[in-house]
């Protein structure tokens, strides 16, 4: 989990080994809605989210964001700080879905001292479609 | 046919919300990293975590959303979300949550007594592609713990569809 990364042999381009999360369950989301207090009927009642044109409750886009960070922050392990996290939501995760986190980087930089890593990122879901796009910024 | 167009007030830029408190609880940060299934044991083993840099427990990157407030229905007082979301008029049956961004700049730990801003940080009518206007609007939080030590600033992009 605490993976140690060396900033000096990492190269622009080079995608970090992806984490998949889920498959979601009601149960799952439910639990993030309780940890977080959010407890938006649409994450919860799937009447209610179906009233909504959705197909059934939908996750959180925090906890999309949630693990994505994860997949940012434990990469980064205890060398790294993440310092800054984007993210732009796109498709909905429902249960059943699959979350896979991926990540390159997109530059290196030194300044005064301050070695940084900027990551370009995203999460799919099982069907290929974008569910998170985003950038990160890791200081080693 | 074209969309209507966004009766969001581009007036109530800069306006800021009074502080809002929250306590961090170790069991709390556990739960929340439990709830993302998220191992690190950075955020539950005080034993594991004292023998880091950090010298302790810590909170996982998306802790703040629950001092931030998510958008909850029916809650009252509306949190600061529902409530910047009526304030700026943002139409509730158009509006998702678009885009976030945290910025971290020291750790949050349990017994932190957090104090955050909201404030509205912009506010913009885009045009869609029918030629409709939408609303766009962007809440920063500002969070510092009790000694005044800046923790993080949250970013959240509401967006009318």
């Amino acid at each position: 989990m605490s993976s140690q990364v060396s900033f000096d042999k990492l190269q622009v381009g080079d995608s970090i080994p992806p984490l998949t999360k889920g498959p979601l369950t009601r149960e799952w989301i439910k639990k993030y809605a309780d940890a977080s207090g959010d407890h938006n009927p649409i994450h919860i009642d799937d009447k209610f989210a179906t009233s909504f044109g959705l197909p059934s409750v939908i996750a959180h886009g925090m906890l999309d964001m949630g693990f994505v960070a994860q997949h940012v922050a434990n990469w980064a392990g205890l060398d790294g700080f993440l310092r800054k996290i984007k993210v732009r939501f796109g498709a909905i995760v429902k249960p059943g879905d699959t979350v896979t986190c991926k990540a390159k980087i997109k530059e290196k930089k030194v300044e005064s001292g301050k070695k940084t890593v900027f990551l370009e990122l995203w999460a799919e879901n099982q069907k290929g479609e974008q569910v998170i796009t985003g950038e990160a910024e890791v200081v080693f | 046919m074209p969309g209507k167009d966004t009766k969001v007030d581009l007036s109530v830029k800069g306006k800021e919300y009074p502080p809002i408190k929250f306590k961090v609880e170790k069991s709390h940060i556990a739960a929340f990293a439990q709830a993302i299934d998220d191992p690190n044991k950075l955020y539950s083993d005080e034993k594991h975590a004292a023998k880091t840099k950090y010298k302790g427990i810590v909170a996982p990157p998306t802790y703040p959303v629950c001092f931030t407030g998510g958008i909850e229905m029916g809650k009252q007082p509306p949190p600061p979300l529902m409530k910047v979301g009526l304030d700026t008029k943002l139409n509730p049956g158009l509006m998702v949550h678009g885009e976030q961004e945290f910025e971290y700049f020291n750790p949050i730990r349990p017994g932190d007594e957090i104090t955050s801003v909201a404030r509205i940080a912009d506010v913009e009518h885009k045009l869609r592609k029918d030629g409709s206007k939408r609303g766009i609007v962007t809440i920063e939080f500002t969070s510092k713990n009790q000694k005044g030590e800046k923790l993080t600033v949250g970013r959240a992009i509401l967006i009318e569809r």
